[in-house]
């Protein structure tokens, strides 16, 4: 065995001005080895990535070494850096939708690195670039090598990003986030894909996460860290099975508790809908044919106080479409009773007064807040429409108060969206729901850009707020472990149909529908439920 | 591709019928006719002379008789240079225009592009800062100062450049007056180009084509051709610029083009002309915006499946 090890980090910082964020980073990854990086976000993971190939921005500054078989690659000169770039060590980033230039074809940006880099003839390059894309498993590799990034699906791209990294043969391969951006049941074939690579092609493997159980499947070190810092190190099998760090437990256990089964009662019907459908047509033109696709199809459901529906599905399987079509905030078919009255006749001005009691909350805390509004105005602002009367002052009471019941300052009133944390715009968001006292809130993804730590404290407060205020919740995530959290019972979405619906433990523990069994087995790796 | 085409050019008829109704009635609104003059035409006179032009036919079918002759390619009789038809002095004089509008834009395309390119650089470096100048004073110097300057250096201090004239298109007498029209257009397309260059270079996958150590010209490559997406929709907007700036500069210049044919046939209410005028430019504008899309769908796959 070689006892020097393939690539080491000493005291690696980098710093943007004043503030760094990588502080004094040092391990080594062995040959053949599967080291994971963990961290939440603002950790300092994909920074300490970037600096191994120095892809930084210009403003950072990155000092200590990252010595790559006897040779600092912070110290290199531009030549001897990019012979190592691709070549020895290859890259693998998160966004699948932007690290392939949109305007080249496949085959193009492949069969440039195969010519530039490993001096295949142009006739050479084709040949091998429809290799590649058969050993990442893409069908029809020869016609795919024509295709443009925007034909192809996000779990393709990322193959076609794999098969561009693997181009060169690296001994070492880093991977940022590969699967995050990707449905579960695609991020998990895309992982066993880059295993399998691994093993057969004998590279080192940097797999940088934000979720720990998901590297405990496969990683052979663990490095946990945290505002910078490297919190926690070592073998996986040790951190996993014994972490030291409370930061690590967090980190570990940071799959939220799943609900505890409610009898269902004989509280009032809130919501129900009948033979929901909705299709969009895509625009063709003259030329083209009328092209529809339907978003929701024949959904039916029913929703009481105080419980929650979970909606289950991938991207693209209507489920956002649905939530706002219950909402009547797009046109849609069939009949939507709300309380007791049938909203399907109603028009937009006969909709209004009954919009404070149907809430929503985005995904986005980012996208869904005014920039240029205060926080307070932000969450007073539905008062304005709907009980017009109020004083400034009595608005802004209220505004305080809703944002005492989401566990949030009432000073931040006076601040801007952008000073706040993700987390914090996302109560945000739930304060100016809760503002309008409504019985049922539509809550669209709204833990699925947070962090594991966050999202589990929205969901106490969301599972809070829904006892005290006997709320109905239709709660949309791609995420069985979030979902299961606060669902009673869950309906799971594919290609616009509900193809399983039942109680929340019946779902998660004996799914019948294939596709259900499979979205759960992804989403809880089979060991668990 | 070519069903793009063929779609822009079918919807491009609706756009050119909706400007010639437009013009046609607006014309009409403004007070004054083709025949007003000091003193007043002897009415049976006045009255021959709309007969002929059919002018005292209801205005729904005048518009109906303008349209099947313009499809017939025909502009109909000058109402002002009554020895002439619209058609012969257009056949003058919209060479000399094409030959100025074509060498200004192409001028601001070569000029523009390469001043963007050298300014690309690090924003406090020496080229940023003279493209950052020279493009503001491009854009704020109107042809009406930058024109008399140019004839008062080179033509009356320096004695190298004719002050003004066409001389049957000589090259020197086309210098100053494709520079005065192309010089707003070169310094929008320079910073379209130095901005789009910026942006392109600090893309994502520019950012994997370095982590693949490719080698620098290969990258530039990829980063231009993302750059010239906004400077190329631009081109539809600056031809139209372009045309409607040569109205000025022909006129400082003395250039016998299309440019006073707006003028005079509007002051003088030739209904043919101004008309004629009208659907040129709007049929040159579209056609050149055609041309935009076609070269953004060349360029840009995602515009192509669309």
């Amino acid at each position: 065995m070689p006892t020097e090890p393939h690539l080491s980090f000493r005291n690696l910082s980098v710093a943007y001005g004043p503030s760094s964020v990588v502080k004094d980073v040092s391990f080594t990854v062995q040959r053949g080895e599967v080291a994971a990086v963990v961290g939440e976000s603002g950790s300092g993971k994909t920074q300490t990535a970037l600096a191994i190939l120095r892809l930084l921005p210009a403003q950072a500054t990155p000092s200590g070494a990252i010595v790559f078989e006897g040779e600092d690659l912070l110290a290199l000169s531009a030549r001897r850096l990019d012979a190592i770039r691709g070549r020895r060590i290859a890259f693998i980033f998160q966004e699948p939708m932007s690290a392939l230039d949109p305007l080249f074809s496949v085959g193009a940006q492949i069969g440039a690195i195969l010519r530039l880099r490993m001096g295949l003839s142009q006739s050479a390059a084709a040949k091998r670039a429809e290799e590649l894309l058969d050993l990442v498993g893409i069908p029809e590799p020869a016609r795919r090598l024509r295709a443009y990034p925007h034909e192809l699906s996000g779990g393709q791209r990322q193959r076609v990003a794999i098969a561009m990294a693997i181009s060169c043969g690296p001994d070492l391969l880093i991977a940022d986030e590969p699967t995050t951006a990707l449905d579960v049941t695609v991020a998990a074939r895309i992982l066993e894909l880059l295993m399998d690579l691994k093993r057969r092609l004998g590279m080192a493997l940097i797999f940088i996460s934000h979720d720990l159980s998901l590297v405990r499947r496969f990683a052979d070190s663990v490095q946990v860290m945290r505002n910078g810092e490297i919190v926690e190190s070592g073998p996986a099998a040790e951190i996993l099975s014994a972490p030291k760090q409370e930061y690590t437990r967090l980190l570990l256990a940071a799959v939220p508790e799943p609900r505890q089964a409610r009898p269902v009662g004989d509280a009032p019907i809130v919501l129900s809908a009948r033979d929901i459908s909705m299709a969009y047509r895509l625009r063709g033109g003259w030329l083209a044919g009328k092209l529809e696709i339907k978003a929701v199809d024949g959904v039916s459901l029913t929703l009481r106080k105080g419980r929650t529906l979970g909606i289950a599905g991938e991207s693209g399987s209507g489920k956002s479409t649905l939530g706002r079509a219950l909402l009547k905030l797009i046109p849609a078919q069939g009949a939507i009773i709300f309380e007791g009255r049938n909203l399907t006749a109603l028009d937009r001005a006969e909709m209004r007064p009954l919009r404070r009691f149907m809430q929503l909350v985005f995904q986005d805390p980012y996208g869904s807040l005014s920039p240029r509004m205060r926080i307070g105005d932000v969450v007073s602002e539905g008062l304005r429409v709907h009980e017009p009367a109020l004083t400034q002052e009595e608005r802004d009471r209220r505004a305080a108060r809703a944002l005492e019941e989401v566990s949030l300052d009432p000073d931040l009133r006076r601040r801007f969206p952008h000073e706040l944390s993700g987390g914090q715009r996302q109560r945000v968001a739930i304060a100016r729901a809760m503002i309008l006292k409504p019985r049922l809130v539509v809550l669209d993804e709204p833990t699925s850009a947070l962090d594991r730590s966050v999202q589990i404290e929205i969901l106490a407060l969301l599972r809070n707020l829904q006892d005290a205020h006997g709320l109905a919740y239709i709660f949309i995530s791609h995420d069985l472990a979030v979902l299961r959290a606060l669902a009673d019972e869950i309906a799971v979405m594919k290609d616009g149909r509900i193809v399983e619906q039942g109680e929340a433990r019946q779902i998660l523990e004996a799914p019948r529908d294939a596709y259900a069994r499979a979205l759960v087995a992804a989403a809880f790796g089979g060991d668990e439920v | 591709m070519l069903r793009l085409i063929v779609a822009r050019l079918i919807g491009a008829v609706p756009t050119l019928f909706l400007i010639v109704a437009a013009a046609f009635f607006l014309l009409r609104l403004a007070p004054g006719g083709p025949f007003d003059a000091e003193r007043a035409l002897d009415p049976d006179v006045a009255q021959n002379l709309r007969r002929i032009y059919r002018l005292d036919r209801p205005l729904a079918e005048q518009f109906w008789l303008y349209l099947v002759s313009l499809i017939e390619g025909d502009f109909g009789p000058s109402l002002h240079w009554r020895d002439f038809s619209v058609n012969e002095l257009f056949a003058k004089a919209l060479p000399v225009s094409a030959a100025l509008g074509a060498e200004a834009l192409l001028a601001a395309l070569l000029i523009g592009v390469a001043l963007g390119l050298a300014g690309a650089g690090r924003e406090t470096g020496l080229g940023a800062r003279l493209v950052d100048g020279a493009a503001f004073f491009g854009v704020v110097l109107p042809a009406f100062v930058v024109a008399p300057l140019l004839q008062l250096g080179f033509g009356l201090t320096l004695h190298v450049l004719p002050v003004g004239g066409w001389e049957g298109g000589a090259w020197r007498n086309q210098i100053l007056p494709v520079f005065t029209l192309a010089l707003p257009q070169i310094a929008i397309v320079a910073r379209l180009m130095q901005e789009g260059l910026r942006d392109a270079l600090a893309l994502p996958h520019i950012r994997t084509l370095r982590a693949f150590g490719l080698p620098a010209w290969h990258i530039q490559a990829h980063a231009l051709r993302a750059a010239v997406l906004p400077a190329l929709s631009y081109l539809g907007l600056a031809a139209a610029n372009v045309l409607t700036g040569s109205v000025v500069v022909e006129t400082i210049f003395g250039i016998p083009g299309m440019g006073r044919y707006f003028v005079d046939g509007a002051l003088g209410r030739d209904y043919t002309l101004v008309m004629g005028t009208v659907v040129i430019v709007a049929a040159l504008v579209v056609f050149f915006n055609l041309m935009v899309d076609i070269g953004y769908a060349w360029l840009d796959p995602r515009v192509r499946d669309e």
